[in-house]
């Protein structure tokens, strides 16, 4: 029966430079709830997602993710994007050293601890980009591999240190 | 206990500047805006500006970009920038027929070191038509912000109004 309650699994706040994020804890089939806020770098940087499995926690890095979103840009025109990919992106390019920029957003997770199911996940997600551009991409993903996984990992192609940003893990009741 | 925290239940009625101070503070970094029981004369955009800690309204530097999404039509994108207040997409509802509502999450808004936040979703029906939304903000000050006010495009006003308003904890 659905309570209507989220219960904090994990969380992480950025006290000192790290390139990476992890958050793990999903070891049940609810339905599970991600949030970051204030999240920054040391120079521009893209954030990207990918989920974790195995003991430790390890990264999916295979070409094995489908996602489609579409920007939701105050600056320009729509923008769709589809396709497969080895990581989700979240973001444009962020830093610490623009004014303002940083990113937020809200993942919504289903079906990552069984492991005959793919695991898919949504997102909404806003953002103020070093170009000082107002934009956030509301979107989706599975990940076309049926197995079981236990979290999420942020990161960025050029391992940049992450300056700040909370991210938080949930669990949907 | 919930993680999701409720701060603060409250009504407009006949308003045209539907305001809600004091709920933003030091305690959580993310928001939860749930808005319903929504009645208004004339279906149009809703949009809002916030307050800031010495309890004024910002009335400028927003940037926004909503969807919409028409059961009638294609879906329509409102992007603009630096504007005087943030439209998060279409309001409607009668005293017999409550439009439907809006979400929003708002993120470090009494943050006085960043900027504030917007993802805001929507739903109603104008004409026998469905009309959702789904939509970005971001108010462009370094500000630490503690309220909301909703208000309508042009000289509209909210018969009735309902807006709860929740944190997401974090320890």
């Amino acid at each position: 029966m659905a309570l209507g309650k989220l219960v904090q699994v994990q969380t992480t706040t950025i006290v000192s430079p790290s390139p990476t994020v992890t958050l793990t804890g999903i070891d049940t089939d609810d339905v599970y709830m991600v949030t970051y806020s204030n999240v920054s770098f040391a120079t521009s940087a893209e954030l990207f997602m990918r989920v974790t499995s195995g003991t430790p926690a390890t990264p999916v890095t295979s070409l094995t993710y489908n996602e489609a979103r579409i920007g939701l840009f105050a600056d320009a025109a729509a923008q769709k994007t589809g396709g497969n990919q080895n990581k989700v992106g979240m973001s444009g390019g962020l830093a610490d050293t623009t004014t303002g920029s940083s990113t937020s957003g809200i993942i919504y997770l289903y079906n990552f601890n069984n492991s005959s199911e793919y695991n898919f996940g949504i997102y909404n997600t806003v953002y103020r980009d070093t170009s000082l551009r107002s934009r956030g991409f509301s979107g989706g993903f599975y990940q076309k591999t049926a197995q079981a996984t236990n979290g999420v990992h942020f990161l960025n192609a050029s391992s940049i240190n992450f300056t700040s940003g909370t991210f938080t893990l949930y669990k949907v009741l | 206990m919930s993680a999701l925290r409720f701060i603060n239940e409250t009504t407009g009625t006949s308003t045209s500047s539907f305001q809600v101070t004091d709920i933003f503070s030091s305690d959580f970094d993310i928001y939860k805006l749930v808005v319903d029981r929504l009645d208004l004369g004339t279906a149009t955009y809703a949009r809002i500006k916030f307050i800031n800690s010495a309890g004024s309204l910002i009335t400028g530097n927003y940037d926004t970009c909503f969807y919409d999404l028409t059961s009638y039509a294609l879906y329509a994108q409102n992007a603009s920038t630096n504007q005087a207040d943030l439209a998060i997409g279409y309001a409607a509802g009668t005293t017999t027929a409550w439009g439907g509502g809006f979400v929003i999450y708002v993120f470090n808004p009494y943050q006085s070191s960043t900027y504030t936040f917007v993802e805001n979703e929507s739903s109603t029906n104008i004409s026998a038509n469905f009309v959702g939304g789904k939509g970005i903000g971001i108010l462009k000050n370094q500000t630490s912000v503690t309220g909301i006010e909703f208000h309508l495009a042009g000289s509209g006003i909210y018969d009735n109004i309902r807006l709860r308003t929740y944190g997401l904890s974090v320890v």
